[in-house]
């Protein structure tokens, strides 16, 4: 085969991976914006009808507030536990990290169906109201090893003599930590609960056992696609996929800023 | 930056154990108000673990540190009057200059408009004007470590510590630094503590060295002590460049020692310890030997000269001094000559003397030379 066909064989290739890749992704942008309720082609014309009838839905909006609350104390739970875990495991576990390490990244491996079961269980058996309070002890357990993670990287890489430099200058312990640790692993924090923010944003399996009669975002999407072809998962759908390229982009400028 | 404290150090029978093996054991020693006392030793010698009990990052096991008189041996680094220079660069990376600088004043409570008073004197102090408004990551590792001086003199500390703040840096930067240190210590008239495995740093700057080996104080001395009567091999073969040559003691008469050198004898200064039939080594400077173009008539020393008759086996010409190595008497030794005049040649025969004050014998087998840390870790496990 000459290099030139060689050249374009892979050109095919790659734009068929390409296509596979985001074809999808288009046809729910495209069909977002369809006159009639139609999935298929042809395309009737454009419309915002949709949008309008996301923004308007009290079911939407009542999920969408779920989802923020729930994900939103999620945060701030797993940014409290995961950073005080990482540190003591970094700074002050030191027979035993190796062990205490694995043990808080076992709950990332285990299977989401497992850890709902569990979860319901124990709140039938504790007879706790299931609620978004629940939901968020769930999600808590599953996105703390990957705070974790980030965390615990960014302390191994901290010089702990700049601690010591803070001490010799007169700062007590927690004035080094509020003063010094904190500010310098603040961007690997953020970027941390960034990641957590959007797991939980979009966790269906956990989430659908222990939040009892309220619906999140996505668990009210599976159940409208469920139900009945309703047009408006595609508006929704679209507004989401936007949120998440805004995201991408924030979380890469806090990564760019951990690699300095 | 007038009206200091005192400043005199007591470190009382301070003993460190780690994992089982001594560290510092029973250091004993007082350090003035004002002075300058360096801590060498090769690495692994406890010099930097003392450094760090007198700044509270580590704790004796035994004895007790006062500061003035006032006991701090248990006392956290933030309640002791004395600051670190560290090894490492450690100033803030979230901080520019003048916050790094200030940052003892701020926790300290000292007013913004006080703080950035002394800020600016502290960095002229170490000659950095101007330079408050920097980011740490654009200076160089010079630069770095004296804004990390001027952020600890810029509190006042009784004691200054210093942790080999200089190892990270260039030879130029390095000897340029060594040379303002001591300036800035003349300014603060401050008691400064400076660890250092660079015998030649230690030597220029202090007021007195203390030579450490395996956690123990071998020799306290001014440098000039130290380097004319150091008390051990390991001193003479740390300070200074030494040969160290292994002989036998022969005779004695009144400090004057006969030792054998490769079957001939000649006579030397004895130290104590020394006795006749045992091993000993002699010690003998490079730069106090001479050599000469060797004449017809062989050697012939005064009274008080050792003379011994020599070939040049290897020439080093380093500027100002030629560095020798001269094959003598079974043994090859090493001579530093200045470099005015003519060159000795490879292979030619010259006359080796030296006077016999500047010969040393000390009691040791002479094959120990400069201690390696691994040396240390093979004696260490013994004890």
């Amino acid at each position: 085969m000459s290099a030139r066909r060689q050249g374009w064989v892979l050109a095919v290739y790659t734009a068929f991976v390409f296509a596979f890749l985001f074809v999808p992704v288009l046809m729910v942008v495209l069909f977002s914006f369809n006159k009639t309720a139609s999935f298929t082609f042809p395309f009737h014309g454009w419309s915002l009808q949709w949008y309008r009838s996301v923004f308007s839905s009290p079911d939407y909006r009542s999920a969408i507030f779920a989802s923020l609350k729930v994900a939103l104390l999620t945060v701030a739970i797993v940014t409290v536990i995961g950073t005080l875990a990482a540190i003591a495991v970094t700074r002050y576990a030191t027979r035993g990290r190796e062990t205490l390490r694995s043990i808080l990244l076992v709950p990332a491996a285990l299977p989401g169906l497992f850890l709902g079961i569990a979860l319901l269980s124990l709140f039938i058996r504790t007879k706790t109201d299931l609620s978004l309070g629940t939901a968020a002890v769930g999600h808590v357990i599953y996105t703390l090893p990957y705070f974790f993670l980030v965390a615990s990287s960014r302390l191994l890489r901290f010089d702990p003599m700049l601690e010591e430099s803070a001490r010799d200058l007169g700062a007590s312990s927690f004035t080094t930590f509020r003063k010094v640790t904190l500010p310098i692993i603040a961007p690997a924090l953020i970027a941390g609960a960034l990641v957590v923010f959007s797991l939980s944003w979009d966790e269906v399996l956990i989430t659908f056992f222990t939040i009892g009669s309220q619906n999140t975002l996505p668990l009210l999407i599976y159940s409208k696609v469920k139900q009945a072809s309703d047009p408006s998962i595609n508006a929704i759908s679209t507004l989401l996929l936007t949120g998440s390229l805004v995201f991408i982009v924030g979380v890469r400028k806090f990564v760019a800023d951990l690699q300095t | 930056m007038r009206e200091r404290p005192p400043g005199s150090l007591q470190i009382e029978h301070v003993t460190k154990v780690f994992e089982g093996a001594p560290a510092v054991k029973d250091f004993n020693m007082e350090i003035g108000a004002g002075e300058f006392v360096s801590l060498l030793g090769p690495s692994g010698c406890g010099k930097t673990t003392l450094l760090r009990m007198v700044g509270g990052f580590e704790f004796p096991d035994e004895g007790r540190i006062l500061l003035d008189g006032q006991d701090i041996t248990e006392l956290v680094p933030n309640k002791r009057p004395v600051n670190m220079v560290f090894q490492r660069i450690t100033l803030f990376p979230h901080l520019n200059v003048a916050q790094n600088v200030g940052f003892g004043l701020r926790i300290a409570h000292v007013t913004k408009a006080e703080t950035s008073k002394q800020v600016t004197e502290a960095l002229e102090l170490v000659r950095l004007p101007g330079f408050e408004r920097r980011e740490v990551q654009t200076l160089s590792g010079g630069q770095a470590q004296r804004v990390a001086l001027a952020r600890a003199i810029v509190n006042r500390p009784r004691v200054l510590l210093f942790d080999e703040p200089l190892s990270a840096l260039d030879l130029q930067i390095r000897r340029e630094l060594q040379v303002e240190l001591k300036d800035i210590h003349r300014e603060l008239h401050g008691t400064f503590v400076y660890v250092t495995h660079d015998q030649e740093e230690a030597m220029s700057m202090s007021d007195r060295v203390v030579v450490m080996r395996l956690g123990e104080i071998e020799q306290v001395g001014s440098p000039v002590e130290l380097y004319r009567s150091p008390a051990s091999l390991f001193v003479a073969s740390f300070v200074g460049s030494s040969n160290v040559i292994p002989v036998k003691a022969l005779r004695m008469d009144d400090g004057s020692i006969a030792v054998e050198l490769g079957g001939t004898v000649v006579r030397a200064t004895a130290s104590e310890g020394v006795v006749p039939g045992a091993d000993a080594a002699l010690v003998l400077r490079a730069e106090s030997i001479s050599l000469e173009p060797a004449n017809g008539g062989g050697p012939s020393g005064g009274s008080g000269i050792a003379s011994l008759r020599g070939r040049v086996a290897d020439v080093r010409f380093v500027g100002a001094m030629v560095h020798y190595r001269v094959d003598v008497a079974g043994t090859r030794l090493h001579a530093i000559q200045s470099s005015e005049g003519s060159l000795l040649e490879e292979g030619s025969d010259v006359d080796v003397s030296w006077r016999m004050e500047e010969a040393l014998v000390l009691p040791g087998r002479g094959d120990v030379t400069t201690p390696t840390p691994k040396d240390e870790t093979d004696d260490g496990s013994g004890v």
